[in-house]
């Protein structure tokens, strides 16, 4: 990189990072201080920076009034499954395409890729007749289908790049120390390459936690609401009076994005195949 | 018994091949080296052998069977890789009890075999730590640990000390020949070290460019080898080669002339050679002695001198060919000076133009001095 020598250069740069830091976290910065203040302090002609004091009842309005806690527990099932399976059949296809040889397997390969070209909102009409077909309309099951239709290509592929890597004398060694193919990938390969399933996991759970369009598409009823949707129905309308609930519920669904990504973040950090060659 | 036998094997990656047909016959409890540049083939022909690699052409038999088809694990063998390839989420004992585990030994004999390789390699202090936690040298003792307990018929090693330092790698070299005479298993070891191979085996595999040049006990290479490929390769420093020319051949005498222009009559059948034929003249670093007191005598003009202490190595350039003499120990050398030094006949090879070795007729070769 480039090395900053001057005082100068090094507060421009400072400065900088402070403008890209403010713009960033300002908004949720406005957002969270927003649903600590009451009515009277949220609504007045001059905002105040910082809540006089901390207002706790939007919290209670948006838990209690609307399907909150509901919502989030059928996107945390929706995601949370969806991430975890898509990271399952992520892995079992990337390592067939890394580590196994068949006719016909680059143009397979292409052809899962394509899938992603579709910007995702095409691929919901063909999604859409399907899970009718097969009565997973608004169902949780339907939903967290499409939602791996969705992940899945990019993630086999995440996998696959991973499991490229992955040196073949390890799996050579375990096939004659007598294992088998199912026992070399649960045994030997999977734990190894846990940093890369939790990548791959992170990232389905993500965008189907954020999801909007298949979950407003594919659900109907009340009680198979996700979270987005549950937001944008009951907040973003005309007659919304309610910006401090608001402000309260979306923390409320945002916490267990942040709270996923705190527990997980240690196991980004690679190194764990460090000893294995050389 | 495991005797391995190679029948004919080739081995093409896509349209290259890069096993020529190999046969070669393996006996129980033999340490068979296999040796060669790197590039020529010595992991694919053990990959083969293990079952790693598939086998294009001809057969591979281990023991009775005909294993051509055969899974690595129905063939009775282990296998040490130069990377090792430890688990690296086990710990040394998962690492070592692993493959007894997969295929449902029972715990016992787990723990007890686990414990006895962990005796024969001392690694019981080791036990619970796991391969990123361990030196070099241990960790080339767990993967040996790994194959010892499975109790193979045959042990394959494919370059195992290439990645530890000078130091370990005599010692663990002296290890693995231990672990054979006590073991009495089949060793095949692949190396592209020549000294590995003269100091290990009981039988060195010579290969060059997928096939097999020569087979044979180390001394035989070293003393007879078939032609200047093995010659040079076998035997450290390496053999020099004296460019001569042919002057006169018939059945049971050629004259060859040196650079220098001292003649030489040889008693090798000479009937397939031409006047004006090139021919080389091998003759190995330690067979020189200072002086001309032996047969032939070369006026050296010294380049580099190395002092070893034990030994000293004399680097020249003769006639075009780089030189190198072991001469004798306590003698100071300076670069630039020219000194004599001389060989005998009888430790001499004579390699034809294409790199084959000329056998002599009669065990005393004539020896006629001459300055033209
Ligand atoms: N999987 C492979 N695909 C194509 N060529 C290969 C493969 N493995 C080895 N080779 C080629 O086969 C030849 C022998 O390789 P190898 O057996 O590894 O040599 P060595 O172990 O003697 O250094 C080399 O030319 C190498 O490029
Ligand atoms: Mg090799």
């Amino acid at each position: 990189m480039f090395e900053l020598r001057s005082w100068q250069a090094k507060a421009g740069f400072m400065a900088l990072l402070l403008l890209i830091a403010f713009f960033l976290f300002f908004p949720v910065y406005w957002a969270l201080s927003s649903a600590f203040k009451g009515n009277g302090e949220l609504y007045q002609m001059d905002p105040t920076l910082f809540p006089n004091d901390f207002y706790l009842g939007h919290f209670m309005t948006a838990i209690s009034e609307g399907n909150l806690l509901l919502q989030l527990k059928n996107s945390l099932l929706t995601s949370t499954s969806s991430a975890l399976l898509n990271a399952a059949l992520a892995s079992l296809a990337g390592y067939s395409f890394a580590k196994f040889e068949y006719p016909a397997k680059k143009p397979l390969m292409l052809l899962i890729l394509s899938a992603q070209m579709f910007p995702f909102g095409v691929l919901l009409i063909s999604i859409y007749p399907m899970l009718q077909a097969v009565n997973l309309l608004d169902t949780k099951l339907g939903l967290t289908i499409s939602y791996i239709v969705f992940a899945l290509p990019v993630s086999t592929y995440m996998m696959y790049s991973y499991f490229k890597q992955l040196p073949n004398e390890l799996i050579e060694a375990a096939k004659v120390d007598g294992a088998s193919n199912l026992k070399i990938f649960y045994r030997i390969v999977m734990p190894i390459s846990f940093p890369a399933f939790i990548t791959v996991t992170l990232y389905a759970f993500m965008w189907s936690w954020n999801d909007l369009l298949y979950s407003m598409t594919l659900i109907t009823s009340e009680e198979n609401r996700t979270v987005g949707p549950g937001l944008l129905l009951r907040y973003i309308n005309e007659n919304n009076s309610d910006w401090g609930g608001a402000m309260a519920a979306s923390f409320l669904a945002a916490a267990p994005v942040v709270v996923v990504f705190a527990l997980l973040q240690k196991q980004f950090i690679g190194g764990v195949t460090s000893g294995a060659v050389k | 018994m495991a005797d391995v036998k190679l029948e004919k094997v080739i081995k093409r990656f896509g349209k290259v091949e890069t096993i020529h047909g190999i046969d070669l016959d393996i006996k129980h409890g033999e340490f068979v080296v296999f040796v060669g540049p790197s590039g020529c083939g010595k992991s694919t022909l053990l990959r083969m052998i293990a079952g790693l690699e598939e086998v294009t052409e001809g057969e591979v038999y281990i023991g009775d069977n005909r294993v051509t088809n055969w899974q690595p694990s129905k063939r009775e063998i282990a296998m040490v890789f130069q990377s090792y390839a430890l688990y690296p989420h086990m710990s040394v004992r998962q690492n070592m009890s692993f493959g007894l585990e997969v295929t449902g030994q029972p715990k016992a004999l787990i723990e007890q075999r686990v414990a006895e390789a962990a005796r024969i390699l001392k690694l019981d202090e080791l036990f619970e730590r796991k391969p990123k936690e361990l030196s070099g040298g241990q960790r080339q003792r767990v993967a040996i640990g790994r194959t010892i307990v499975r109790q193979p018929e045959i042990f394959l090693f494919d370059e195992p000390l290439s990645n530890l330092d000078a130091e370990l790698r005599v010692q663990m070299r002296i290890e693995i020949s231990k672990l054979h005479e006590q073991l009495g298993n089949t060793m095949i070891y692949v190396t592209h070290d020549q000294v590995e191979a003269m100091t290990m085996a009981d039988k060195i595999v010579v290969l060059r460019d997928g096939i097999i040049e020569q087979v044979g006990t180390p001394l035989e290479l070293y003393h007879q080898p078939v032609n200047k490929f093995v010659a040079g390769f076998i035997g450290s420093p390496k053999m020099n080669f004296l460019p001569v020319t042919v002057l006169s051949a018939n059945k049971n005498e050629i004259k060859v002339i040196l650079h220098d222009g001292q003649q030489l009559s040889l008693n090798y059948d000479g009937r397939t050679l031409n006047e004006g034929d090139k021919l080389s003249l091998g003759i190995r670093p330690e067979h020189f002695s200072s002086g001309n007191s032996a047969d032939i005598s070369l006026d050296v003009n010294i380049d580099v001198a190395e002092h070893l202490g034990g030994t000293t190595y004399i680097y020249s350039d003769i006639a075009g060919q780089a030189v190198t003499i072991e001469a004798d120990s306590d003698v100071v050398f300076e670069r630039g000076e020219i000194k004599t030094f001389s060989f005998h006949l009888s430790r001499c090879h004579l390699f034809a133009a294409d790199g084959r070795r000329m056998e002599a007729i009669a065990e005393v070769r004539v020896v006629e001095k001459a300055v033209a």
